[in-house]
This record gives structure tokens, C-alpha cells and sequence, in this order.
């Protein structure tokens, strides 16, 4: 079942490779400012931040609308990808009453299901059976579309999540899981919490189709999640096994809860996703530092702008968040 | 008036759900030998009339099962979850509370989850203590989570056909022992899913569910035509939630003495729920403190679990002790 195609760097048939580059600003500027927002106590959720993983978002611009994601609490970058905003973040975020959610769920599990963004679970692995009914429906309708299924590679410990996989394999459900594997689950490393690194052993098994991404090239991820929709529209459900690094703490409560992880932030620094592609934009793409750079402070621009408003917006929530 | 001919308990639930897979397409059946071998009975037929993509049968991942249901309700449709018996909620309660309870809320309201969760209670199965349960006590405070236990075939056609209708998801205790028994469907009840008089009488009333109720009704019948006889009302709650407070207080003050019924230990239920909604009476609406009569702090024992479960013995004997 496992296939394990040439990691591609080369533009992808459709893709537009300054969008994956704004989309990837603008989720880590989102995640800084977050953490900054929270930190002075400005809002009342806590964050979980992915950054380092921010390529991982890419992977929406290769769906379509109509596909389903269920993402995981540090998918920030493919909720933006499938077009939430960073204004109904800080909605959710500030507990505004116009809020998608209404001030009741965390924001990091905010659904907005008019676009395809649907609900996480605080139960880790809980949304995989959720995403699997929801890929039922969408093979009872023959809709030719998917639903995805983010994780994070700790969920593999996850009981509910063999359930789903085991059941979307056998029914060769329009599924693709989506695992976001940075090699920690909290403070505990990937050893010693599972016997392989790679996912691919386990998930296989069950009937996937599977394929280790480079999580931090943004063309690789683009590429997988293409072929990851269109085997498992043929009724193969795939799993993509994205390798990424987390190059922060696990969230705004718990801070960094890893130690003696400096070499290894050292390496991954040396990969990070948005020089990647800001290099590739300019040996390949034609484009300018100047505008390279402008990217950049056009994303930054408009978060302050987005925070602005919505603060205006809820003025009083947003001041008495501080309780 | 056309013939109101009897039907089974288990065949009130079977022709509910068939009607309903007739009326809906989106509607459709998970469960473990609910296909071509149908093991409680109650699927039999449905993968012949409405296909396998329909009536799946599923490995053993209750807590998956219950997962699917309220993921493809996000898109429209209803799954009827089979779990073989009830004690089997325990691998499936947090896919029932946090996936399917939880939904409608965390989201504000953006997505429902109608879907159906039917959990026979294995009554005098002899499956011993985890095969036996009621389990309807784990799910009372769960808010946004309906739970129907019919007392007798109608009940069970008309509250099946109505968590259909209901936008959040029902768990549904259907009791083994009572699906030999038989009775007229009816009407369409006018309020769908209020509490409802099994048997009418002045002297006192019995609330209950299930077959508490069924048995409290065996038990009025037994002292109206005892030579003492009392004449005691038996109020059927169906669905237990959301509960029927309106019917409660109505049957309690009409009555003055209140006797609730059952099957599960005392701390939780619709017990205790009922005793302090009577609390809220003023003092003197009451003739007589109302009395709880339930099963002693234990678990079910194979062999006779009777032996700790109120009966229509002990159920007529507390009736006594309130009447004198
Ligand atoms: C069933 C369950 N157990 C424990 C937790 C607490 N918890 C939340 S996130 C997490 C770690 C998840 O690790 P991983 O899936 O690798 O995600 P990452 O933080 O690395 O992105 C844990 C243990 C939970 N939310 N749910
Ligand atoms: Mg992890």
C-alpha cells in the first residue's frame, strides 16, 4: 500500500507559490501575536501556537471548497488555508457574542462549517470518528469531495482514532488523515510514547495508502495533500505523515515543556518553512526581496488592523477579559 | 375508527425504524449484526428493503460508532446506532457526551446532531453485573441529550418516530423483557414525548420508566382488585429527559401520595431528580412525604438479579406503607 513518491520542490499545477507564502505569514504572525495578546492579558483563551509548522496550511489551498477539514488544536495554518479569517479569530478568541461559537468554545476548536472548517475535540483523537462519518456522507452522496482529518502524531495512542481508521480503511471512505507529526506529545518524545517514528506502520494496516511528507516544504505539501485527495476519492483513503518540528512551547499556559531540545531547534531552524519558500520566490519565482518582504509586512498590517476591529467590535468583553 | 390491532414491543421499535428509512434517505443504521443476520431482530428485513450502504455493520468501535453518527449528522443525516446492550455506553460515553451532546452548543447553534443511540437493557439475559445494566442514570446530567425508556409498545413506536423529529441526540433504552409484550399502537399522542397515564386512580400515583413503570402498572391492577383495594394512578414518563415536570407536579398534587420507581441505586436517576422537583411543592400540596423505592447500591448479580430490583411485590408493598 505505501508509495513513496520523489519529494517535488518544482511549482505545483495550480498552485501559487507567494499565496503559500502569505498564508504562512499570516499564521505565524497570528500565532506571535496571540501569545503576545494573551501574555498581557488581553484575552482569556490560552493558545496553542504551531509555529515552526506553519507549512502544514498549504495543504488546504490543494483542496476544494467542498472538501471537509477537521483539524486538530495547532492546525491554525489550514483552518486560514481553507479561508477562515484572522478577524473571526479574534472573535472567538476575545468570547464576542458575534462570535461563530458565541464565547463557548475555545478557539482553537472553532468550526466554521459554511466553509468547510468543521469541529476538533478536546478528547484527542475524538474528532477522527467524527471526520470519518462525516467522509460516510460524502461517499453515500457521491459528492466528489473528502473530508481530512488533522492530528498531531501523539493521537496515535488514541483509541478512538484506530476505530476510525480501521473502519475508513475497510469502507474506503474519501479520507485523508492528515497527521502533523513534530515528535512530541507535550514533553514526552515520540520514543517514548510509540515504538516508530513514522506513522505509515501503523496506519497501513487498516487500508491507507500512505506517504511521508516533508511537512516543512510547502511544495511537498501541496503535492501530497493532490495525491492524497485524488487516491482517496478513488477509494483509497490515504494518511500523509507530515515530518515538522514545533519551534515553541506547547501553549501559552504550559510554555516549553521539552528539555535539552537545543540542537534540536538549532536543525529545524535551519529548515524553517517560510525561509524555504521566501528563497525559492527568489531563485525561482521572479520576485524581489523588497516584495518578498512586503508579503510580510502586508500580513502584519492587517492582523493589528483585524485586532483593531474587533476589539471595537466588543469593546467590553474585550476589557473584561482581564477577570 | 379503523382496528388498532396489538403489536409487539419489539416490533413497535422494528416499524418505526423502518418507516423511518422510508421517509428519509439520509437516515441509516450502524450497529454489530444489523445486515443479514439481524441479532436483536429489530433490524431484520432493512438491508433486503434499503440496501448495505444503509444497514452497515460495523467492528466493535462503539465509541467510533457513535462518532460517525454525530459527523454525518453534521451534514444532514440521522444514523440509528445499535449497541448489542446498554452496558456497552460505558466505550461510547465520551463520543455520546463530548462528540454528539456537545455539538450543538460548542458550536453556538451552527451544527445539530440529531442521531439515535438504541441500547437495549439486557434484562434477565443472565450477562451478570456488565451485561445487565440500565445505564440510564450516567447520562441524566448531561445537558442536550435526550433519553427515552418506553414501558410497552406504544410508547416505544411513538418515541422512537419522535427522537426522529428531535434535533439533539437520544439514547434510546429499549428493555429485552418487555419485547414479547403487545398492545395497541394508538394515535399520534398530541404532545410527542410528555409523560403519560399507563393506568388512572385517586389514592396515589407511581412515576417511573421502563419497565418499572409496566411492572407498576401489574401492581396497581393487582390492588384494585385486591380486598382492600386501592386505586392508584401509574404515570409513565417514556422520556425520561428532558423530564416532564409539568406531568409530575400535576400527577403528585392530584394525587397527594407519590411513589417513584426505579431500577438503578438511589444516588442518581430520575429518582432522586423527581424527589426534588416535588420538593418544590408547598407543604401542604402533599398528603404524605414522597417515597423513593429503588435498587440497594449494587451491582446486577447473574443469577437472580431480580432479587435486588424492585418488583411488583415490593413496588405494591411500598404503595401500602404510603396509603396507610
Ligand atoms: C483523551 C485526551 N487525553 C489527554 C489530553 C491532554 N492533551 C492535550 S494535547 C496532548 C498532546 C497531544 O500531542 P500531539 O497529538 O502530538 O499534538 P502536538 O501538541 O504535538 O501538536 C495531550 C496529552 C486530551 N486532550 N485528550
Ligand atoms: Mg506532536
Amino acid at each position: 500500500m505505501n508509495t513513496r513518491p520523489q519529494r517535488r520542490n518544482d511549482v505545483p499545477p495550480g498552485a501559487e507559490p507567494v499565496e503559500f507564502l502569505r498564508l504562512m505569514w499570516r499564521t505565524r504572525l497570528f500565532e506571535e501575536f496571540s501569545m503576545r495578546l494573551k501574555k498581557e492579558g488581553a484575552v482569556l483563551g490560552n493558545t496553542y501556537p504551531c509555529l515552526g509548522q506553519e507549512a502544514l496550511g498549504v495543504a488546504a489551498l490543494a483542496l476544494a471548497a467542498g472538501d471537509a477539514v477537521f483539524p486538530s488544536y495547532r492546525s491554525r495554518a489550514i483552518v486560514f488555508g481553507k479561508g477562515a479569517t484572522v478577524e473571526q479569530h479574534f472573535r472567538e478568541m476575545i468570547g464576542a457574542p458575534e462570535a461563530e461559537q458565541g464565547g463557548r468554545e475555545v478557539f482553537h476548536h472553532a468550526a466554521f462549517p459554511g466553509i468547510g472548517v468543521m469541529p476538533s475535540s478536546s478528547m484527542i483523537g475524538g474528532w477522527a470518528p467524527t471526520a470519518a462519518g462525516y467522509a460516510l456522507t460524502q461517499q453515500m452522496e457521491r459528492s466528489g469531495t473528502v473530508t481530512v482529518c488533522v492530528i498531531g502524531d501523539g493521537s496515535l495512542g488514541a483509541g478512538d482514532l484506530h476505530e476510525a481508521l480501521n473502519i475508513a480503511g475497510t469502507w474506503k471512505l474519501p479520507f485523508v488523515l492528515m497527521v502533523e507529526n513534530n515528535g512530541y506529545q507535550v514533553s514526552a518524545a515520540w520514543s517514548q510514547v510509540r515504538a516508530q517514528k513514522a506513522l505509515a506502520p501503523y496506519v497501513a494496516p487498516y487500508g491507507f495508502v500512505t506517504r511521508p511528507v516533508d511537512g516543512n516544504n510547502a511544495f511537498d505539501v501541496f503535492h501530497s495533500m493532490a495525491w492524497a485527495r485524488a487516491e482517496a476519492l478513488a477509494g483509497r483513503p490515504a494518511m500523509l505523515d507530515c515530518e515538522t518540528y514545533r519551534m515553541g512551547g506547547y501553549s501559552s499556559h504550559f510554555g516549553e515543556p521539552r528539555s535539552g531540545i537545543e540542537g534540536e531547534l538549532a536543525a529545524w531552524r535551519a529548515r524553517d518553512p517560510i525561509a524555504f519558500v521566501e528563497d525559492w520566490l527568489e531563485r525561482h519565482g521572479g520576485m524581489a526581496r523588497r516584495e518578498i518582504a512586503a508579503v510580510r509586512a502586508a500580513e502584519a498590517q492587517a492582523i493589528a488592523a483585524a485586532w483593531e476591529k474587533a476589539k471595537r467590535e466588543a469593546p467590553r468583553r474585550a476589557g473584561d477579559a482581564r477577570r | 375508527m379503523g382496528a388498532d390491532p396489538a403489536v409487539t414491543y419489539k416490533d413497535a421499535i422494528a416499524r418505526a425504524l423502518r418507516e423511518a428509512m422510508a421517509a428519509d434517505p439520509r437516515v441509516f443504521v450502524l450497529g454489530q449484526d444489523v445486515g443479514k443476520f439481524s441479532i436483536g431482530g429489530v433490524t431484520k428485513g432493512l438491508i433486503e428493503e434499503f440496501g448495505a450502504a444503509r444497514v452497515r455493520d460495523c467492528p466493535i468501535s462503539e465509541s467510533a460508532m457513535v462518532g460517525i453518527g454525530a459527523g454525518a449528522a453534521m451534514n444532514g443525516y440521522t444514523a440509528v446506532i445499535e449497541i448489542a446492550y446498554a452496558d456497552i455506553l460505558a466505550v461510547a460515553f465520551s463520543s455520546i457526551v463530548h462528540s454528539a451532546a456537545k455539538l450543538n452548543y460548542a458550536t453556538n447553534g451552527q451544527l445539530r446532531c440529531p442521531l439515535i443511540v438504541r441500547a437495549p437493557i439486557n434484562r434477565f439475559s443472565r450477562h451478570g453485573p456488565m451485561g445487565t445494566e440500565v445505564t440510564l442514570s450516567w447520562f441524566m446530567n448531561v445537558p442536550d441529550l435526550d433519553i427515552a425508556m418506553p414501558a410497552d409498545a406504544a410508547e416505544a413506536y411513538w418515541l422512537l418516530r419522535h427522537a426522529f423529529a428531535r434535533p439533539v441526540p437520544t439514547i434510546f433504552l429499549e428493555d429485552r423483557s418487555l419485547n414479547a409484550s403487545s398492545g395497541p399502537l394508538g394515535a399520534k399522542p398530541k404532545a410527542p414525548g410528555r409523560a403519560r397515564t399507563l393506568r388512572p386512580g385517586r389514592d396515589a400515583v407511581v412515576i417511573a420508566a421502563g419497565r418499572m413503570a409496566a411492572l407498576a402498572r401489574d401492581a396497581a391492577d393487582a390492588m384494585a382488585a385486591s380486598k382492600t383495594p386501592a386505586d392508584v394512578r401509574v404515570l409513565s414518563l417514556g422520556r425520561v429527559k428532558p423530564l416532564d415536570r409539568e406531568a409530575i407536579l400535576e400527577a403528585a398534587r392530584a394525587a397527594g401520595r407519590v411513589l417513584v420507581v426505579q431500577e438503578e441505586p438511589p444516588l442518581g436517576g430520575y429518582g432522586p431528580a423527581i424527589q426534588s422537583l416535588l420538593d418544590t411543592l408547598p407543604a401542604s400540596a402533599l398528603k404524605r412525604q414522597p417515597a423513593l423505592l429503588a435498587r440497594p447500591e449494587t451491582f446486577l448479580p447473574y443469577n437472580r438479579e431480580e432479587d435486588v430490583l424492585p418488583s411488583a411485590e415490593t413496588i405494591a408493598a411500598a404503595l401500602r406503607e404510603l396509603l396507610a
